[in-house]
């Protein structure tokens, strides 16, 4: 078992806020994402939310998927975590994990907003992503 | 036929060999006499004869006579247990001489027994045999069937008219007289034959009648079950012919059809569409590889995505993991359960106190919930070493993402091409006619369809055809059989009609015949009682009725027949069975036992006188004991006698003697 998979064990789940649960089950079974799983859906959320610096607390939680489920991504959540907090104590402490996390969560909860708007072309939705990750 | 000799041996009182030989040579003199006195072996005489002809005796007064034939002396005479024998020989003349031999004996064993001495045991049956002159006079041969020869010759029936006790005479108007009289005539008419007729159509038209099937019930039955069967075919054969013609109107078509397609090159057309099937296959293959590659764009895209806008975390967080491996700036390696334990007594790792809230409480709280120094180690290492992992899969992602689209766009492009080749296709098929031939081609195999469909219909109509054909010719046997059985009966009725037609016309010849020789032997029996009993003018008619009893009436037409005299009834009794015996076809001779015992002398004168006349020409013993031979019967019968007998009882041997002539 991978430290790191122990380090997280007792961490249950990652969450969103209620209100935006409905956009993102309506996103989850649209037909790109109903192929991919959870974490993807969490993770591009977070990322959209990253690249446009907003986070927006989380007022009511609602489940979304247990944190083991992220596999490799966990590194990706925690250096998310560990870039805004600045501490060491991201990989020290359950603690430190937890606000990583929670850090995550506030990111999803903004991006999945604009993970909303984007779908609204889904045609051109995975184009625009090609074209800005080609771009690079 | 006359009775030349009789040979008795061992018959009751006729102990050994005895031999009686009768004179029939003289053909004006038929009576014979054997005379006797009482018990000295008359009835005897009679009896062997009888015995020898049926088997049985028939003169004693009563039918629980002694049944020893055995003569008595020779029963003594045999030891116990030997075997002795009695025969009866009886020989019959015709005008040539000897004709007919018939003899009887029976072999008997002496038995013992306390109580008789004479208990015999009979030995086998009897041997009844007969010899018969041959047709040259040279010799004799056997009889070969003698039971038929004397049924033939000397029927048992009629033995009543030529073998008489003239005492017991009266007694055939006593009792079953009717029945009797009917017989005797029936035998003396000779009508065996009718009568046998008759019988046998009787027979033969119960057996017409047996044979009979009579009505048949299944007839109608069956005949409704043909009918049904004609129905069945009937519409069997109008739906095969119909859809025989249908058929042929089907194969004009396919015909027509095939020319069709022929002419207009259904091979290119059916090219057309194999190539337009194939590409459509090209094309679901290429969609399915589009949706597989997309998916894995989508996913790849989304997957780099989230990798291209963590970069600064990640870095970020590579760049201290780095310092902290660099520096070695890992947290001291303490047991947190003894870091707990001090921050419960408020102590310092160094042992000095420590204040609430102070900085120093802040570190070793820290310092507890830290994960251990080995762990830590393991998470930073893991990350330094998954991390950039991580960050270098970004770039092999994109040219995944680029080599994803090029094959995506490919795709795409083959799909254009194929479009438009379909397109082509299109155009050619259209250019062709194809929907016309399509068309076609589809009612072509309509077509063939129902064409199979049909001749499957006829196959299945030919069989139900067949089978109910079979099944109709079954019940037309069946049908055919009745009728013969009918036609049978109907043959059957004709012929028990004719049957019957000729049971009644030999009845009506059988009646007239008897009537014929009724009134015959009625009209002889007047004739000759009148001539036998003197005070005969008494009586004014003779008669025999229709119901055939015998009837003698006076001159006030009273019945007589039951007041008869015992000499009045010998005479008429003799005068009946002379008539019978005249009109006879049997040529038998006649033995009359006692014919005059009871009857007084100007009977006897009478019978002496009339009776050989009435019986000119036939053989006639009178059994006679010497009271009866008187010298009035004597002076009459005198000059008609050919042979004279007397039979004697020899006191010394108790044997009977046999003498010619008179005693």
């Amino acid at each position: 078992m991978a430290a790191i998979d122990e380090f997280i064990s007792k961490i249950n789940y990652l969450n969103i806020d209620k209100k935006k649960r409905e956009i993102y089950n309506k996103l989850k079974n649209s037909v790109i994402f109903k192929e991919m799983g959870n974490p993807e859906l969490f993770l591009l959320s977070l990322a959209l939310g990253l690249k446009h610096g907003k986070r927006q607390k989380i007022v009511n939680s609602s489940n979304l998927f247990r944190i083991n489920e992220l596999r490799n991504n966990v590194w990706i959540a925690l250096s998310v975590g560990f870039a805004e907090l600045n501490d060491v104590i991201v990989f020290e402490t359950k603690e430190g994990a937890r606000m990583a996390f929670k850090v995550c969560e506030e990111y999803a909860n903004s991006g999945v907003d604009i993970l909303n708007d984007l779908m609204k072309k889904p045609s051109i939705f995975i184009t625009d992503l090609i074209e800005e990750l080609l771009d690079k | 036929m006359k009775l030349s000799k009789v040979i008795i041996e061992n018959y009751r009182g006729f102990y050994g060999k005895n031999i009686i030989e009768f004179d029939v040579e003289k053909k004006d003199k038929n009576i014979n006499l054997i005379i006797a006195r009482n018990d000295t072996g008359k009835t005897t005489f009679l009896n062997a004869i009888y015995w020898c002809l049926y088997g049985e005796e028939q003169f004693y007064i009563t039918k629980k006579s002694n049944k020893r034939i055995m003569s008595n002396k020779k029963i003594i005479e045999t030891s116990i247990d030997g075997k002795m024998k009695l025969m009866v020989t009886l020989v019959f003349n015709d005008q040539k001489g000897p004709k007919y031999e018939i003899t009887r004996e029976r072999i008997l064993k002496r038995a013992r027994d306390e109580e008789s001495d004479l208990k015999t045991i009979q030995q086998g049956d009897d041997l009844f045999y007969g010899m018969e002159m041959n047709a040259t006079g040279t010799g004799f041969e056997n009889i070969e069937h003698i039971n038929d020869f004397i049924a033939s010759n000397i029927p048992k029936a009629i033995s009543s008219f030529f073998l008489l006790d003239g005492e017991q005479l009266k007694a055939i108007f006593t009792s079953d007289i009717q029945y009797k009289i009917k017989e005797a005539i029936e035998r003396v008419a000779n009508i065996d034959a009718i009568t046998g007729t008759i019988s046998n159509l009787i027979e033969l038209d119960k057996k017409y009648s047996r044979d009979k099937s009579g009505i048949d019930a299944n007839f109608g039955a069956i005949q409704k079950r043909i009918d049904d069967c004609d129905m069945k075919l009937d519409e069997h054969n109008k739906t095969f012919k119909e859809t025989m013609k249908e058929n042929e109107g089907l194969k004009r078509q396919i015909i027509e059809l095939v020319d069709f397609l022929q002419n207009h090159n259904e091979a290119i057309i059916r090219e057309y569409g194999a190539s337009e099937r194939r590409i459509r296959e090209e094309n679901e293959t290429i969609d399915a590889r589009i949706k597989s590659n997309e998916a894995d764009l989508n996913r790849l895209v989304v997957e780099s995505y989230i990798l291209k806008n963590s970069e600064g975390s990640i870095k970020a967080t590579l760049k201290k993991f780095n310092e902290i491996i660099t520096s070695g700036n890992f947290p001291p390696a303490v047991d947190s359960a003894h870091v707990l334990q001090l921050l419960k007594r408020k102590e310092c790792i160094c042992g000095s106190k420590i204040k609430k809230d102070s900085e120093e409480e802040k570190k070793l709280k820290k310092l507890a919930n830290t994960q251990s120094y080995k762990e830590y180690v393991r998470i930073i290492s893991e990350g330094d070493s998954r991390l950039p992992e991580m960050l270098n899969s970004l770039d092999d992602k994109i040219k995944l993402i680029a080599d994803l689209r090029k094959k995506i766009s490919e795709s795409e492009l083959k799909l254009q091409k194929n479009s438009k080749d379909l397109e082509e296709i299109n155009q050619k098929l259209k250019d062709s006619d194809a929907d016309d031939i399509k068309e076609k081609a589809e009612e072509k195999e309509m077509v063939e369809r129902a064409i199979y469909r049909n001749e499957k219909e006829i196959g299945r109509l030919e069989i139900n055809i067949h089978d109910l054909n079979e099944v109709k010719k079954e019940y037309e046997r069946d049908l055919t059989n009745v009728k013969i059985r009918d036609m049978k009966d109907q043959l059957l009725i004709k012929k028990s009609e004719k049957c019957k037609e000729l049971i009644n016309y030999s009845k009506s010849i059988k009646e007239a015949i008897m009537k014929k020789i009724k009134d015959k032997i009625e009209e002889s029996t007047a004739r000759n009682f009148k001539e036998l009993h003197w005070k005969a003018e008494n009586y004014e008619k003779v008669s025999i009725s229709d119901e055939f009893s015998l009837s003698v009436k006076d001159k006030y037409k009273g019945e007589l027949i039951n007041e008869l005299s015992q000499g009045a009834a010998l005479c008429f009794g003799l005068a009946f069975m002379t008539a019978l015996r005249n009109y006879s076809g049997y040529d038998v001779p006649i033995i009359i036992d006692s014919p005059v015992g009871k009857i007084d002398e100007g009977n006897r004168e009478n019978i002496a006188n009339n009776l050989p006349k009435q019986l000119k020409d036939k053989q006639v013993i009178f059994l006679v004991t010497s009271s009866e031979y008187t010298s009035v019967f004597k002076e009459f019968l005198e000059n008609k006698i050919s042979t004279t007998i007397s039979l004697i009882y020899n006191k010394k041997t108790g044997e009977i003697d046999i003498k010619n002539g008179s005693n």
